[in-house]
């Protein structure tokens, strides 16, 4: 098996373009996942049963089939309703409802791993439920925040590689096209998997740099935490 | 009729579909199943090895988990697809798609494995040692049922994972669920029903699962004081 | 120094309360009027309701039935005509809340707090007090249960018995109408006890009115008015204290006070 560098150095430009859209797509995604998910972690929570239920099967859903199927579905639904959109648009939508599934997950499991006692001595001296999430739930909920999202973050930029399939010229396209024209496919993957190997690497390191940046203060008291232990992002 | 027969669902398309579907169903099913199974083999291999008080080992290690762990399973699956041609390896697909699986599941496997192993109290070593067993009585005892009750829930979910992952499985061409909707599509041209139909198969599949694996943390959860 | 009931309104007023955790019926129909000043003890096995009693009074756990009071104001449920019941809204729970003080049994002081915030997060941020003269009287609570000297210290970094005595002065800065203690030395090593009930007897010398859920016999004996035993879901019997322990009316409380007694070496 031999590496020739000559090709990566004809057809950077084409990776670095894969790159951006890669980038792109999975910033936006995010952004708006992060908005949506908060939303539908705090739907989770909520007592009203009519705001729970629906949270619950959309996060349901969206867990239990795989991306691409999702990918597949959003792509060509909108077309059913004359909605013309280019496909890195749709690509976008799909990964954003999927990683606001997740984070959701994430948001929910941070607030239920603050220990029960804590808010019932928030709850015991008249705190409202707002009040008692912005003051003892908030702080106490982030150092288990920010590892679970940096998970969840890692997973998006993966599956990310999936809309690829949906025609999305991202990095994953972009080993295509270099294959495509070079058959070079050791050299095309390498620089691919470095890529996105440097993209998750990116997001771990940032992540725990932001996570140092907020431990002020003592570690906040847990509750009994789930024995499913947490393994995959998706 | 104009606006409200914008959307157009015809499920009978579904419906149709409905027995070819499980059919790819089952391939799903199956190349998930082996994926776990070498999957295991590979993260207990990967479990023993970091054991090993070996520098480049464990460093060897880490560095593939790091990369399975942080690449795209899509490229994986690409990459043992079109390479390992090249090297001499010239599998089937089918053998490919589930080798590719397997490889990236045995690094999360691991983890889950020394997971579950860290989780037995480090009092049923002592009372088992207290009352004179050997390693070898102790592990088949005490150790072992204790460690597989507990990891059966995580892997349970990481066999669901598996069963996701195999739609990328499609694109090199295995006919399992993903791709015989595909072939459905390309022949009726009713996109929408179809991805609904067979999301619907990966949802009581996944749901299921988790499901049991709920079932058997709730299980295993006796063996927690 | 038993309070004469004629002469002011019960502080707390419990009428009819039943509470089901599914199909277990936990309480069973308890009435409990509590004197101002009055101290009240409830004894019991384990499983007995006496937890859920408490948490029931400051609507911590809803009661299927039955209506709780608090300076004649009702706390969750308001009795309408015909014997119904209307939920409250929230924001009059919270209120009400801030009259009963409570003390865990797992302290549950907010740990990414340090003691003083502890103490002033309550009067500030709920009851809408200037920080100042909340943390002066933090800091004269702090001194009063020994502790000024950690104001500044972590939950963390304190003893069980520290933890608790500083919960005691949280729930003191509240300035509530009674404190309820949920057996707030039965998560405490043997020798950190003594030093939280020394607060205790402190508050209830000061004339607070206190209802406590307690194994601490000696205790009770020493600092209760009256002494109520619980056995599943109902009151079995009360009395004043010392009544109580030198002769109990039923005999569901007589084994009971042998079987804790003797392990705890007996009362004199």
């Amino acid at each position: 098996m031999r590496f020739d560098p000559s090709v990566i150095a004809e057809t950077w430009p084409l990776f670095l373009r894969g790159l951006g859209v890669t980038i792109l797509c999975c910033a936006l995604a995010l952004a708006l996942g992060l908005l949506l998910g908060a939303g539908i972690a705090l739907a989770r929570l909520s007592r009203r049963r009519w705001l729970r239920w629906p949270a619950s099967v959309y996060v349901e859903v969206i867990r239990d089939t795989p991306f691409l199927v999702q990918a597949f579905l959003i792509y060509f639904l909108l077309p059913r309703y004359h909605i013309r959109l280019p496909a890195t648009t749709a690509g976008v939508i799909a990964l954003a409802l999927y990683g606001a599934a997740a984070f959701a997950e994430s948001i929910r499991g941070a607030v239920l791993s603050v220990a029960r006692g804590q808010v019932e001595a928030a709850r015991a001296v008249g705190m409202s439920h707002l009040l008692t999430m912005r003051r003892i739930v908030r702080p106490q909920m982030m150092s288990y925040l920010i590892p679970s999202l940096t998970n969840q973050f890692i997973g998006l930029v993966k599956e990310s590689s999936v809309l690829s399939i949906i025609t999305v010229p991202e990095l994953t396209m972009a080993s295509a096209l270099v294959l495509g024209r070079t058959f070079a496919a050791v050299e095309a993957y390498t620089v691919v998997a470095a890529l996105y190997w440097g993209l998750t690497l990116t997001i771990a390191v940032a992540m725990g740099a932001f996570e140092r940046g907020m431990a002020g203060g003592p570690r906040p008291a847990r509750g009994r935490m789930p024995l499913l232990i947490e393994g995959r992002e998706s | 009729m104009g606006r409200r027969a914008a959307v157009n669902l015809e499920l009978r398309y579904a419906v149709q579909a409905l027995p070819l579907l499980l059919r790819g169903a089952l391939v799903t099913l199956e190349t998930s199943l082996l994926a776990i199974v070498l999957g295991i083999v590979v993260g207990v291999a990967l479990t023993v090895l970091r054991q090993a008080r070996v520098r480049p080992v464990e460093w060897a290690c880490q560095v593939y988990m790091s990369v399975m762990r942080g690449t795209p399973l899509f490229i994986q699956i690409l990459i043992v697809y079109y390479v390992l041609p090249g090297l001499g390896f010239d599998i089937p697909r089918f053998a490919a798609g589930v080798v590719a699986l397997s490889l990236n599941s045995g690094a999360y496997v691991t983890e889950i494995l020394r997971g579950g192993l860290s989780m037995i109290p480090r009092g049923q070593v002592d009372a088992a040692r207290s009352v004179g067993m050997s390693r070898a009585l102790m592990w088949r005892h005490v150790l072992l049922p204790q460690a597989i009750a507990l990891v059966l829930p995580p892997l349970t979910v990481e066999f669901t994972s598996l069963l996701k992952a195999s739609a990328l499985l499609s694109v090199i061409a295995v006919v399992e669920l993903t791709r015989t909707a595909q072939q459905i599509i390309a022949a009726t041209f009713r996109p929408v029903e179809l991805w609904l139909a067979a999301g619907a198969l990966y949802f009581v599949m996944c749901f299921a699962l988790g499901g049991a694996a709920r079932w058997l943390e709730h299980r295993a959860a006796v063996y927690r004081t | 120094m038993s309070p004469d009931p004629a002469a002011r309104p019960p502080i707390l007023q419990v009428a009819g309360l039943h509470k089901w955790f599914g199909a277990l019926h936990v309480l069973r129909g308890i009435d409990l009027d509590v004197q101002p000043g009055e101290k009240v003890c409830v004894i019991g096995p384990s499983g007995s309701g006496k937890s859920t009693l408490l948490r029931c009074i400051n609507f911590l756990e809803e009661p299927e039935r039955g209506t709780v009071l608090i300076d004649g104001e009702p706390v969750g449920f308001v009795e309408e005509r015909g014997g119904r019941r209307r939920r409250e809204a929230e924001a009059t729970i919270n209120r009400r809340r801030t009259k009963i003080g409570m003390v865990f049994q797992s302290f549950n002081l907010w740990t990414h707090m340090t003691v003083l915030q502890n103490l002033v997060e309550g009067p500030v941020y709920v009851k809408g007090e200037g920080r100042r003269p909340a943390e002066e009287r933090a800091l004269a609570l702090l001194r009063r249960v020994g502790l000024l000297d950690k104001r500044d210290a972590y939950p963390g970094q304190l003893s069980g018995g520290q933890q608790q005595r500083v919960a005691i002065a949280r729930a003191l800065a509240m300035e509530p109408s009674v404190i309820l203690f949920d057996e707030p030395t039965s998560a405490l090593d043997p020798e950190l006890v003594g030093e939280v009930l020394a607060v205790m007897e402190d508050l209830a010398r000061d004339g607070m009115t206190m209802v406590i859920v307690t194994h601490e016999m000696a205790f009770a004996e020493e600092v209760a008015d009256r002494v109520i035993f619980m056995d599943q879901g109902v009151i079995v019997e009360q009395q004043p204290a010392r009544e109580m322990f030198k002769a109990p009316r039923s005999d569901r409380t007589a084994q009971f006070l042998a079987k804790v007694l003797r392990r705890k070496g007996g009362i004199g």
